[in-house]
């Protein structure tokens, strides 16, 4: 195909389309402004029965759903890209834990995908530098972000209980499925241990929000992207939406972004992107530019963004940009609930994740981390494939039972066993450190000529401590269950952490402040040093708190491009 | 979308409200709509072009002879055989699953195959000269008794090779087996399939002696009102 240079100058240009693109280009298209989109990856529309996953078997696929360096989380996972990309590397510094980097090249970004834990962060997340000084605090309020919390669950839709909790605030709430028989299990084993539960609060609609998207029917398939739009996925739930309503947002698919052009005062006049169809740059001219590319993408494209106006990259005159990044802990452990042993079968895959969730519960004061995490849980009756049978020598080998055999009695071993595994997954709050960074690896090219990311991030004490709580947790929540757990106590030196990056809540790259010599852009996400240019997606994070990242990252993209609308009409940009 | 036009749409499918994109640029667009030509139609969703690469280096050579394949087989029947739950392995067409993943997966094709021929040359060498797919019923239960257990390795640790491809062996047959059609139904599991989950069955619960508490049962959602448009007060409190 014939491919044209772009001679138009929209009034946005917004790299990336996922939770913050997609959320920017609905509000700024629905103000009548002109929006493209500039995205790494092909179009994906969930509906469409050719390229859908959802409601396929294991058998469907040739290798029975495996993962594989190109699909990590499976065949069916609805994610293209992971964590290794052919042609597109990075790299982390010796000596270091590593950082493992998640990227999913497609219309949607990792919305398609991810596990749809819809947490909004609470006063205390957003001032940590007053409750315990060792991150700082972030220059708004949980007030400043509530009205756009409370926008987004009435736009988006997620479930969940207001139960008054002081740092995990009520909201807008759809009704909750009811737990499933292994989460009944938990509430009991976990309140005899001291820990709270309530029902789990998902961007999943369980009950009809309007009549462009349908109701969940229950096939736990969420990550799979939904064909009836009953789960957030950006461009179901966000971007087909706007350009429906009118909305006039123009699709640069498989066009990877490089970096921002700046003119001779400084300020960004488009946006430069390899087209990956005839390996070409093009520039794409834009009065605002938006980057929600990711953390680590948007900082990469402003550290590639050198001018003689810019020469430490665009954004980057207090040296900060690319520090501070954080991912969330990530803790887990497995192991099988007896009473479940042949259990009665029924359909009970319920929504695609948890019914029941436990939130930070503790207090830090009083423990020697000082940060919190929740608790995920998992079990029961998936469908089968591959690699299903994971858990039945561990079980024999629990039972008192021959390890291994053959024959009618493993059969019967394997009915047996069938959803009676349980896990619980620990999620919790990194410190924002100032040691923590991605930065330009001036060595390496990608395949489309652009420098490289190397990352360099260390665990400290507070995260190794608090994996060391999520353990000693667990197992007790394990034994008052009456589980056994297949997971021994981790012995390694970050007592079972999860490497850098793997729980795919990377944030803080270019982190928004008052004082321009500390941070990157400011409250409104806009940049210091160069005012037409807005960051809407997880870089301007402070510190992330015990949550997911990206409720956050929605209500935040919304307040900005509200006040990218009003500048304009001022004339101020 | 009311409930009975999702599940039409399941059925049949649809393509989004949002598919009249125009743009005069320089990127495709879904314009064109998908190309049903491609090899993304192979029947289980979206591949990326490498994956399509992949899988078409996979089809196009084949690895395991007729001779290991047979021996394969005699192997997946004795872990998996017929039984009132279900057939035996070999008709669950797990041929076919351990040629495609064995190719995709380099990295085990050395010790699997080696693996095997050790297994081919231990039968010959305990049952006169009979490969694996000569052998009686007799001689082959033998030879799992002797093989299928890890922990014999210790009495026998020259028969390591043979006792750790068969654990293989048996993770890749169980895997196979329980994730094709016949496998997942003789597990029993009933779902992928559209449905509205109303809690654990009362009889189960009754089993287990637990119950739902009515305060939380009481804000969970009840599906007669699933389809009617959520309104909510100002202070958050669902009115719908």
């Amino acid at each position: 195909m014939q491919i044209k240079t772009p001679t138009k100058e929209y009034d946005v240009v917004i790299v990336g389309s996922g939770a913050g693109g997609g959320m920017s280009a609905k509000v700024l298209s629905e103000q009548g402004l002109s929006v493209a989109i500039v995205e790494a990856g092909p179009f994906f529309d969930p509906a469409d029965p050719v390229t859908k996953t959802q409601m396929r078997w294991a058998h469907e696929s040739p290798r029975r759903g495996r993962g594989t360096k190109l699909r990590p989380f499976g065949d069916f996972d609805m994610a293209l890209g992971g964590w290794d990309i052919e042609g597109e590397p990075y790299s982390a510094d010796e000596d270091t834990d590593g950082f493992s980097w998640f990227r999913s090249r497609m219309l949607g970004g990792r919305t398609n995908h991810w596990g749809r834990i819809s947490l909004r962060f609470g006063p205390d997340d957003f001032r940590k530098g007053d409750i315990d000084g060792l991150s700082d605090n972030w220059p708004i309020g949980y007030e400043d972000v509530k009205p756009y919390y409370d926008k987004v669950d009435k736009l988006i839709g997620v479930f969940g209980t207001n139960e008054g909790l002081p740092n995990d605030p009520d909201g807008f709430f759809l009704p909750p499925p009811k737990p499933r028989l292994h989460e009944l299990f938990y509430i009991k084993g976990a309140r005899a241990a001291g820990v709270p539960v309530y029902p789990s609060r998902l961007s999943i609609l369980t009950k009809r929000i309007n009549n462009d998207r349908g109701v969940c029917f229950y096939c736990s398939q969420c990550s799979r992207s939904c064909a009836v739009y009953a789960d957030f996925s950006s461009g179901s739930c966000l971007i087909f939406p706007a350009q429906k309503n009118g909305g006039q947002i123009d699709l640069f698919m498989n066009c990877m972004a490089r970096s921002v052009v700046t003119n001779d005062e400084g300020k960004a006049t488009a946006v430069s992107y390899i087209n990956k169809e005839d390996r070409q740059e093009y520039q794409i001219r834009g009065k605002v530019i938006v980057l929600a590319a990711s953390a680590c993408s948007t900082a990469r494209i402003l550290m590639n963004s050198k001018s003689e106006q810019h020469p430490g990259g665009l954004g980057n005159g207090s040296g900060v940009l690319g520090r501070y990044l954080h991912d969330s802990t990530g803790m887990s452990v497995a192991g099988f609930l007896p009473q479940l042993l042949d259990r009665d079968i029924y359909n009970e895959d319920g929504v695609g994740g948890l019914h029941v969730y436990s939130p930070w519960w503790g207090d830090n004061k009083k423990l020697d981390f000082a940060r919190g995490y929740h608790v995920e849980v998992w079990g029961g009756m998936f469908m089968p494939g591959y690699g299903m049978n994971w858990p039945i020598e561990a079980i024999q080998e629990k039972l008192g039972e021959p390890v291994g055999g053959y024959g009618p009695k493993l059969k019967d071993e394997m009915r047996r066993v069938y959803g009676a595994v349980f896990g619980m997954a620990g999620r919790g709050e990194a410190l924002a450190l100032y040691d923590n960074y991605c930065e330009i690896n001036s060595n390496e090219v990608d395949e489309w000529g652009i420098p490289t990311l190397r990352f360099h991030y260390n665990w400290s004490d507070h995260e190794r401590k608090q994996a060391a709580h999520m353990y000693d947790t667990f197992s007790e929540i394990f034994h008052k269950m009456g589980g056994q757990l297949f997971t021994d106590r981790p012995t390694d030196k970050n007592n079972g952490l999860q490497m850098p990056g793997k729980i795919i809540h990377e944030v803080g790259t270019a982190r928004m402040g008052d004082d321009p010599s500390k941070s990157v852009c400011n409250s409104m996400q806009q940049l210091h040093e160069c005012s037409n240019v807005f960051l809407c997606d997880a870089s301007s994070f402070v510190q992330q708190g015990d949550k997911n990242c990206t409720w956050t990252i929605l209500a935040l993209s919304w307040r900005t491009s509200d006040y990218i609308v009003e500048e304009l009409k001022k004339m101020n940009i | 979308m009311d409930r009975r036009e999702t599940l039409r749409n399941l059925l049949i499918g649809t393509v989004a409200a949002g598919t009249a994109l125009t743009t005069g640029t320089a990127c495709r667009t879904n314009e064109e709509g998908p190309d049903l030509e491609s090899p993304s139609d192979k029947g289980y969703g979206i591949r990326t072009p490498e994956e399509d690469r992949q899988d078409f280096l996979v089809r196009s050579f084949t690895f395991f002879s007729e001779g290991e394949m047979a021996a394969l087989l005699v192997l997946a029947d004795a872990i998996c055989p017929e039984d009132p739950s279900g057939p035996a392995a070999s008709a669950t067409k797990i041929d076919e699953f351990f040629e495609f993943n064995l190719k995709d997966m380099p990295e085990i094709q050395a010790p699997f195959r080696g693996g095997l021929a050790f297994v081919q040359q231990y039968s010959r060498d305990q049952f006169a000269g009979k490969t694996l797919a000569e052998l009686e019923p007799a001689e082959l239960t033998q030879l799992m008794e002797a093989l299928s257990y890890p922990e014999l390795k210790e009495e026998a640790p020259d028969l390591a090779p043979a006792i750790d491809f068969m654990s293989s062996m048996r993770y890749m047959t169980l895997t196979g087996y329980y994730s094709s059609r016949e496998g997942i139904k003789a597990l029993g599991y009933v779902g992928n399939s559209p449905n509205q989950w109303d809690g654990v069955p009362p009889e189960v619960l009754a089993k287990y002696e637990v119950d739902y508490e009515p305060e939380w049962l009481a804000k969970c959602i009840d599906h007669e009102t699933a389809n009617v448009a959520a309104e909510w007060d100002d202070e958050g409190n669902l009115l719908t």
